[in-house]
């Protein structure tokens, strides 16, 4: 007997339960005619497909890259260049992220006012602005609860001022934006960087990176928000 | 005829992955000459930016022709009056589906289990954030039906979480707030929202914009508050013994 690879079984495995779901509210309720049944069992079967490829190329390629941009970040000359490199890496990586993508795709149901390509920009610069604020943070060797609960106490505050309709958009981008290709990609980019740089708690040091990235998006989406009124 | 045309065309999929891993890949190449590496290393690289673009592009071909029609419908279904009381069960049930199987969850599991020396035990963590998250789609879904603004849901669970933070050692804060992305996958993201945008849709009192969105949110919270009473429990724990 082929031995299965593990991955295609944890892959095809995460999707299944969804499927079972679905096949029994199908049995419930009929929401589906044929056409829409082949459309979505074809669909589960293109995204596995596609998720198994893309954690093969995650592991090959995504991780070696985010630990050797982070362990060359520290060897800049000046912490201003190092800032800049680490938002153009940071919006770089999500930019490519499958998830902003279905963002899109959701923003065009919605119809909104806003431009989907506005909101998308803006939630890509959240995140570099805060990777650059998270390496900052490593650099200086802050206590990573402290900006974590003041970033969180903002957001919190911000979400009963701004205006209501950009609140619940807001709030999703930072989950939204935290992707299946930025999350790898952030975690090894910090790895990288928290290495080369030594001497201090490696482990806990890596952590809070993802948490504090999350924030970037909902913090410049609620900022949209009131701009635009 | 017309599915299978649109399950084949990838044109327009494809155009909009290969602008998204361009600048991605332009840094790759540009630090990967610069740190020297060697052929192989770079090929390497390579290869797996192929299988990155090839995965990405099934993948969003699968979700834009799958699962969010699919899921639009569903809500769709489930939006209209006779039904709507399905959506809150269904949301708890489509959230359990999505946690119990997603492999980030028992990493996490993994992680906690360490930093709290095997006091929290791994099941424990697994078990809350599925329960947790089945609850927070519910709730979700159900603040929809309601017509009650996210604040009802995201207020007390932020508040809860910055009570927590100065009552749990320094390691815990760090994890909680990265394992806000383990629930939030992309099918979370792709199916669950679309189930969500498709109920406000068909829901006469509803504004898609504003009860549509925010489920990502409820769910990225969720894992949050679970590792830090993990946290605090451990904390309290080792406090009283020492």
């Amino acid at each position: 007997m082929a031995k299965i690879p593990r991955d295609f079984l944890e892959t095809a495995g995460s999707l299944l339960p969804v499927t079972l779901v679905v096949l029994l509210l199908q049995a419930a309720l009929g929401f589906l005619d044929a056409e829409g049944l082949a459309r979505y069992l074809g669909g589960t079967i293109l995204s596995t497909a596609g998720l198994l490829l893309f954690l093969r190329g995650v592991n090959i390629s995504l991780l070696p890259l985010g630990e050797l941009v982070g362990g060359q970040l520290p060897r800049v000359s000046s912490l201003w260049l190092l800032l800049c490199l680490a938002f153009i890496v940071g919006a770089s990586a999500n930019a490519a992220d499958p998830s902003l993508q279905i963002l899109a795709q959701h923003m065009k149901t919605t119809a909104g006012e806003v431009s989907p390509a506005l909101l998308l920009l803006v939630v890509v610069a959240g995140i570099g602005v805060f990777v650059s604020l998270a390496l900052l943070r490593i650099a200086l060797g802050l206590h990573p609860a402290l900006l974590l609960g003041l970033g969180y106490g903002l957001v919190l505050a911000l979400s009963l001022v701004v205006p209501e309709a950009a609140v619940p958009i807001a709030l999703d981008a930072g989950g939204v934006a935290t992707g299946p290709l930025t999350v790898p990609f952030l975690i090894s980019l910090g790895l990288g960087f928290v290495s080369v740089l030594g001497g201090r708690n490696t482990s806990s040091d890596g952590f809070g990176l993802l948490g504090l990235a999350a924030l970037g998006p909902v913090l410049g989406v609620m900022l949209l928000g009131t701009v635009l009124g | 005829m017309s599915l299978l045309l649109d399950f084949i065309d990838l044109r327009g999929t494809a155009r909009d992955v290969l602008l998204g891993l361009a600048p991605l890949a332009a840094i790759g190449l540009i630090f990967g000459l610069r740190a020297k590496l060697p052929r192989e290393r770079l090929l390497a690289l390579a290869r797996g930016a192929v299988l990155v673009f090839a995965g990405l592009v099934l993948f969003l071909q699968g979700v834009k022709t799958g699962f969010l029609p699919t899921g639009e419908l569903l809500g769709k279904a489930l939006g209209t009056p006779e039904r709507a009381v399905w959506l809150a069960p269904v949301g708890f049930a489509l959230g359990l589906a999505v946690t119990v199987a997603e492999p980030a969850v028992r990493i996490l599991g993994d992680q906690v289990e360490r930093a709290t020396r095997g006091s929290i035990r791994r099941k424990v963590i697994i078990a809350a954030l599925c329960l947790g998250v089945a609850l927070a789609v519910g709730l979700g879904m159900g603040r929809m039906l309601l017509g009650l603004p996210i604040h009802f849901i995201t207020v007390p669970g932020y508040l809860l979480a910055l009570v927590m933070l100065p009552f749990c050692d320094r390691v815990f804060a760090p994890i909680a707030f990265d394992s806000s992305t383990v629930a939030t996958g992309p099918l979370v993201v792709s199916f669950i929202s679309a189930v969500a945008l498709g109920a406000a849709e068909a829901m006469d009192h509803t504004d898609p914009l504003l009860d549509g969105f925010g489920l990502v949110a409820v769910v990225a919270l969720v894992p949050v508050l679970c590792v830090m009473a993990a946290g605090v429990v451990h904390t309290l724990k080792t406090r009283r013994t020492s």
